[in-house]
């Protein structure tokens, strides 16, 4: 097993571990570089949207960020996890324990309930011994009625809403209790409401659960209500001050 | 910051959780083979449709062959088991139409054969010497006549035509009368009979053997023992002997009861010549299982072969229909993975669907097959013969089918890239 723990937990000043750390990381496709030297550091608890035009290297930041790919260079910790040296059974183990993804087009099975949707995300996972089927079972309709949709309990994705297929998406991501929700344009197949919707779902799961979530996003109001915006153009991270209305 | 000591514990939980590794129980597999063949039901139930005609007709021909090999066998076993013959130990010891060689058989087999427990029939017969007497329906020697043949003539008991399950196909068998009294009359084959043009028994036609007229009472059809002698003139032992000096019978011929012919072949020597039984040989069928084996191996070998190209055949079209279940899928895997499945997972998965296709068509088509047997068998009125094992191993087959033929589009699902499948969309 070739995961460890960093020897030395970089605090910060409230004596919170970070849940992102990178340092000089860079990604190049053969010979064309996408990401550059980024550095980030993002607390417990922080919604940071992380915007920029097309090509600009913001799927491949989440990417990395989501260890669904390595970055050619530089270090990443990910809740204290050093991921750049993990071989491909630590990063499953990692994106499996201390990841949730949320994607534009909900990735949902169609011929599972939304329940066993949301259940599969436990499947990877080691469990305590003697963990039953129904306990999962229990776990996915309790993450269901948590984002409001314990009276669709037995539906197929295709029978609800757009917005309420995210949210069937986020209980799916909650199941695991990431350090980090990954979101990739989670409100861009969705109209005004289930936008505002999805948003609200975020603060309550910061202030519930203290979730640390990441969005790609093009949507201003979705930027908007986040802690932090970050900018990212040509493969360049940077902090961007926010509008003041 | 009051949430601190929550989140501290949480944070420690997942990376004992991370720590441990990523893992696939076997009931997470079966789920999500079992989900995989029910997300599009009406294609698994075509897919495994290769497997159920490959394990089907493998069962079938199997079957069948086992079924018709053991009828075959039947049949043959049923006359072969109640057949014995004697004859004497060493060659020569016949009456060889009286060349003087030692008699060791005797004429009146039936009194000494009959009463004994199993005996059917029983009837001895033995070659007559006619010299050049060629066989005609007139009395001229006319060389060119293509009605004048060369045939054998056999000199016989009574009981003979019993003992070699013949019938009259005309006419009728001599008797014991015309034995004890040398009467100059035979019984021909149905072959025979055409080729000297006889065929009314109303005429009393006549034959001549050299130059001695024979009757005809006779026309016999094709025996089921000694069937060479269709082809002979078969005239009483009695007249043989006072006509053509045949001293005794060559070979003795007994039709037994089922399961007494080995009996019989031990106690026939003895009443046939008590005096020095060791002088005979009596010939007892061979083992029936020998011979069922071999006709079932030559009807075996043929079929298997076409059932095992039926089942390659299978195997390909589960191969081809994984491959592009993985294609169509690429989105799931690509998901799965983000959710933590190493690549052993995703190959697990795929493996399982398709064993698990190759199993369900392994079932369903021993089903067929065993129906299909009995079917058959219902229709012939033969007795259905199935080794069970060949029941309990087919689903084992179309699951070895399944598991081989998606090996590669496995390999190929365990191969993507996450990144790329999930940008491939679902």
């Amino acid at each position: 097993m070739s995961l460890a723990l960093t020897d030395s937990e970089p605090q910060t000043a409230d004596n919170t571990v970070p849940v992102i750390r990178m340092r000089g990381i860079s990604r190049s496709f053969g010979d064309a570089p996408v990401l550059r030297d980024v550095d980030l550091d993002v607390q417990p608890g922080e919604y940071v949207a992380i915007v920029g035009p097309s090509g600009s290297g913001k799927s491949t930041l989440l990417n990395v960020l989501g260890c669904l790919d390595r970055p050619t260079t530089g270090t990443y910790e990910l809740d204290g996890v050093e991921t750049t040296t993990l071989g491909e059974r630590g990063r499953a183990a990692v994106r499996g324990g201390l990841l949730g993804f949320v994607f534009q087009s909900f990735h949902l099975l169609s011929h599972l309930s939304i329940e066993d949707n949301v259940a599969m995300s436990e499947s990877y996972r080691h469990r305590q011994p003697g963990t039953q089927r129904s306990t999962r079972r229990e776990r996915a309709i309790a993450e269901l009625e948590r984002v409001g949709l314990g009276h669709r309990i037995g539906y197929k994705p295709r029978l609800l809403s757009g917005g309420e297929r995210q949210r069937v998406a986020i209980a799916r991501a909650l199941m695991s209790k990431p350090a980090l929700l990954l979101c990739d344009e989670p409100t861009g197949n969705l109209d005004r409401a289930n936008t505002a919707a999805v948003l609200d779902l975020f603060d309550e799961l910061r202030a519930s659960d203290l979730i640390t979530i990441m969005v790609i996003t093009h949507d201003g109001s979705v930027a908007e209500r986040a802690d932090r915006v970050i900018g990212i153009a040509d493969g360049m991270v940077s902090d961007r001050p926010r509008e003041t209305s | 910051m009051r949430w601190l000591p929550f989140r501290r514990r949480d944070a420690a939980d997942r990376r004992r959780t991370v720590l441990r590794g990523s893992r696939m129980g076997l009931n997470e597999m079966i789920d999500a083979a079992v989900n995989g063949m029910f997300a599009k039901p009406v294609r698994s139930a075509l897919t495994t449709l290769g497997t159920v005609l490959g394990i089907g007709s493998l069962v079938v021909t199997l079957g069948i062959a086992k079924t018709a090999g053991a009828q075959i066998v039947e049949r043959f076993d049923a006359l072969a088991a109640t057949t014995v013959t004697v004859e004497p130990a060493q060659q020569g010891g016949g009456g060889g139409g009286g060349r003087g060689n030692r008699i060791v058989l005797p004429w009146d087999v039936e009194q000494r054969l009959l009463p004994l427990n199993g005996v059917v029939a029983a009837g001895a017969f033995g070659d007559a010497n006619t010299g050049s007497g060629r066989i005609s329906t007139n009395a001229i020697n006319d060389p060119t006549d293509r009605a004048q043949l060369k045939l054998r003539v056999v000199g016989a008991s009574a009981g003979l035509f019993a003992a070699i399950k013949t019938e009259p196909v005309a006419g009728r068998f001599f008797d014991g009368g015309h034995d004890t009294r040398a009467d100059r009359v035979a019984v021909i084959g149905q072959g025979i009979a055409e080729q000297l043009g006889i065929r009314d028994m109303s005429r009393r036609p006549v034959i001549f053997i050299g130059e001695e007229a024979f009757t005809v009472i006779g026309i016999m059809g094709q025996p089921q023992r000694e069937s060479a002698l269709v082809n002979a003139i078969i005239v009483p032992g009695g007249t043989a002997a006072a006509r053509f000096g045949l001293a005794g019978p060559t070979k003795v011929v007994i039709d037994t009861e089922v399961g007494a012919a080995r009996l019989i072949a031990d106690q026939a020597p003895l009443a046939l010549r008590p005096a020095e039984p060791s002088a005979l040989r009596a010939t007892s069928p061979p083992e029936p299982q020998s011979t069922r084996d071999d006709v079932s191996n030559d009807v075996n070998g043929i079929f298997v072969v076409l059932g095992l190209v039926s089942l390659i055949v299978g195997a390909i079209g589960i191969m081809n229909v994984t491959l592009v279940t993985v294609m169509e899928r690429t989105g799931e895997i690509g998901l799965r993975r983000a959710l933590g499945a190493r690549r052993r997972h995703i190959a697990a998965q795929f493996l399982s669907e398709s064993t698990t296709l190759g199993l369900t068509g392994g079932i369903a088509g021993a089903t067929v097959g065993i129906i299909v047997i009995i079917a058959v068998s219902a229709a012939r009125q033969w007795t259905p013969v199935l080794d069970l094992r060949l029941a309990a191993l087919a689903p084992v087959g179309g699951a070895i089918t399944g598991l081989v033929a998606g090996l590669y589009p496995a390999w190929r699902a365990a191969s993507m890239e996450p990144v790329d499948a999930l940008r491939s969309g679902m």
